[in-house]
């Protein structure tokens, strides 16, 4: 069991992303709404990874990414992404995200991207 | 405009049809558009700036937010209700422009928003639109771009 740290804008990706995370075993120890949140949350939580929107108001998730990549060189960071988003996740992936979820969100994918970050 | 609005138009009914299970029976253009308080609004940028709603019939919205949710606590209905059309309009108008931006230009995708029927109706009188009737079985989704 890992910790998660669900960090997206949208109320519906939380809820239904922390659901799936949990379904899969793992323990959502934390939710933000938006990438300032998330920094403050991971500082606090230090979960083994952070699922992470990229478009978010406030603080936008790479933004969030970079910021939490520059303190904690060891984050597992996963970008979640919609269709259309494909530049800003070879960014992402080019700031240290270790992989990503593309929307809509199905059970055996997120598992796959967890798996083979941590090597299952 | 129209070739967006056909775009937004085949990818929410690849989307109600295959992860939402709902029968698609007819797509219609229409000129007058019943505005449902299950709505959601967003922006589409590319070379010019277009406003994308939808307009979700009561009925289908009630079935959509079975399908989303297997669970949902008294103290999150509200909350999620008022978000679920959101997600929605991110979800489709997200396929369609995958198809668009290969075929046509880089489109931006802002972040839904809401709007009262009054400043609906508004946006509607004073800018040029197009929509169209998604007819499920159970209910109707308009599109309209703005």
């Amino acid at each position: 069991m890992l910790t998660v740290l669900v960090v997206d804008d949208s109320l519906v990706i939380r809820k239904i992303l922390s659901e799936l995370l949990e379904k899969l075993g793992h323990k959502v120890v934390g939710k933000a709404k938006n990438g300032r949140e998330s920094v403050d949350l991971y500082e606090k939580l230090k979960p083994d990874f952070v699922t992470m929107d990229i478009t978010m108001p406030i603080m936008s998730g790479i933004k969030a990414l970079t910021a939490i990549r520059g303190k904690y060189q060891d984050a597992v960071v996963i970008m979640v992404t919609s269709h259309g988003e494909e530049k800003l996740v070879m960014d992402a992936i080019s700031y240290g995200a270790k992989g990503f979820i593309l929307k809509p969100l199905e059970e055996e994918r997120i598992k796959n991207v967890i798996d083979k970050i941590f090597k299952k | 405009m129209k070739t967006i609005l056909d775009n937004i138009v085949k990818s929410t009914a690849l989307f109600l049809s295959n992860d939402m299970c709902v029968d698609v029976l007819k797509i219609k253009r229409i000129y007058e558009i019943q505005y449902s308080k299950h709505n959601s609004l967003i922006t589409l940028t590319n070379s010019s700036k277009i406003t994308v709603m939808i307009n979700i019939d009561d009925s289908l919205f009630k079935y959509l937010f079975k399908r989303f949710f297997t669970t949902v606590g008294k103290e999150e209905k509200d909350s999620l209700i008022a978000a679920l059309s959101d997600e929605i309009i991110n979800i489709v108008v997200g396929l369609s422009i995958k198809d668009f931006s290969l075929k046509y230009a880089d489109c931006e995708l802002g972040l839904p928003f809401k709007a009262s029927i009054q400043k609906r109706k508004e946006m509607i009188k004073k800018h040029p639109s197009h929509s169209m009737r998604i007819v499920t079985r159970a209910g109707n989704f308009i599109c309209t771009v703005i």
